[in-house]
């Protein structure tokens, strides 16, 4: 499905806004979904922070990119609003895991071709279509997704404690997260949710391979590639 | 005797009750999977204390007022479990260059924003604050208070970005991010 020529085209075009947002603080947010009919078009807002689907009615996916700055994986709304806004606009036939949401994020690295390095992640649900929409245990308030956001923080705020972590999270001093801080993160996420096993991650690795990302033992995330 | 003996035993009963029932003490970095429900995070080395007062420092034309303050024993609601925990809480005043008022937290009912500490940091003599952005979450994300001396704290703020839809966020909604997107702006103690 990412290999769509159009699909492809709104990635490069979302690859092209996260690595400007290296060099530009002011550079901002961009956003695309897919419509049931395979057209591309853009968010309809598209600013520093903030992208925001006027309408996901008749659409299967969206993508957007994350700035330079921020967390480089999926927030609560990412996950709460945007995903399962897809996944509830999905038709019975289609079903709920027809929907996916993706993100992409830049960041200087020394040893990376042109020294950027991608990171690019897709998510989908994997629940009930009943736990959606008006009634459903994943119909988030505003007042639990303000929650959900401080508990996000508050991860952010251990993962990156090399007193509690040492370095095993981090990729820097400043206590940037790396890409087993971010997942970490993404799955401890899921938990404060109630969605803990509900949303599936993946990997997209810059070579193309895609892997599925999970838990192992001891909670360390793992990325499996795809067959 | 026995009544004695009997007498000592309650009382050592009641002690040993009212101990386990109190909250149990933590340092204020103990980690957030590992807090207990009720436990107590208490700023025991006064690192909090530094920072209360109200500062003020200028950017990009705006005039930004940050009131600290530290309340003890906050109850801190999370999904998973309740806590209490020593914080500062910072509300602000954002005004344009003509003395307009763009954003005020004083009075919080309007928004229901929150900005309050969440860690320290004191090998860097920092410490480290959620917010939880302006309406629609937008803006969320690390704002980092310094301590350079008695009358400066240096600020940096490094927004998060959130993706929504029109259902869950009302486009009527001010989505503007007022506080400074920077690193390194001075306030200075009022």
């Amino acid at each position: 499905m990412l290999a769509r020529p159009n699909v492809q085209q709104g990635i490069d075009t979302i690859k092209a806004q996260a690595l400007k947002t290296l060099s530009n603080i002011n550079a901002g947010e961009k956003g695309f979904r897919e419509k049931n009919d395979g057209t591309v078009v853009p968010a309809d807002v598209n600013s520093s922070h903030k992208v925001v689907y006027n309408d996901v009615t008749g659409s299967r996916r969206g993508y957007h990119n994350h700035t330079a700055e921020g967390i480089h994986m999926f927030s609560p709304p990412d996950i709460g609003d945007t995903l399962l806004g897809f996944a509830a606009a999905q038709s019975i036939q289609d079903g709920v895991g027809n929907a996916y949401f993706g993100m992409v994020a830049a960041e200087w690295c020394n040893t990376c071709p042109n020294n950027v390095q991608y990171l690019h992640y897709v998510i989908q649900y994997t629940g009930a279509a009943s736990d959606l929409g008006t009634g459903g245990s994943y119909n988030f308030t505003a007042a639990q997704m303000s929650q959900f956001i401080l508990d996000y923080q508050k991860i952010i705020d251990e993962l990156s404690d090399t007193n509690l972590n040492g370095t095993i999270y981090i990729k820097n001093n400043a206590g940037d997260l790396n890409e087993k801080g971010l997942e970490k993160l993404f799955f401890e996420a899921l938990k404060t949710m109630g969605m803990s096993g509900k949303v599936n991650l993946q990997r997209i690795e810059t070579n193309g391979i895609i892997n599925n990302v999970t838990l192992d033992n001891n909670g360390m995330p793992f990325g499996t590639p795809c067959p | 005797m026995n009544k004695i003996l009997t007498k000592i035993l309650f009382a050592l009963t009641v002690i040993i009750s009212l101990i386990s029932c109190k909250a149990q003490n933590l340092p204020l970095n103990t980690a957030f999977s590992t807090i207990p429900e009720g436990a107590y995070l208490k700023d025991t080395n006064n690192e909090l204390n530094p920072y209360v007062g109200v500062y003020k420092a200028n950017f990009n034309g705006n005039e930004i007022t940050l009131f600290i303050t530290k309340q003890e024993n906050k109850l801190e609601q999370s999904s998973l479990k309740n806590y209490y925990m020593d914080a500062l809480i910072v509300n602000y005043i954002v005004k344009n260059s003509s003395g307009i008022i763009l954003q005020d937290t004083q009075n919080n009912n309007i928004y229901n924003i929150k900005l309050y500490s969440i860690g320290t940091r004191p090998s860097q003599n920092a410490i480290h604050l959620a917010y939880s952005g302006t309406n629609c979450n937008v803006g969320w994300g690390k704002i980092i208070l310094k301590k350079i001396n008695s009358n400066q704290i240096s600020w940096e703020y490094k927004p998060n970005d959130i993706t929504t839809t029109a259902a869950k966020c009302p486009p009527t909604l001010d989505t503007t991010i007022y506080l400074p997107e920077t690193k390194d702006l001075i306030f200075t103690k009022q």
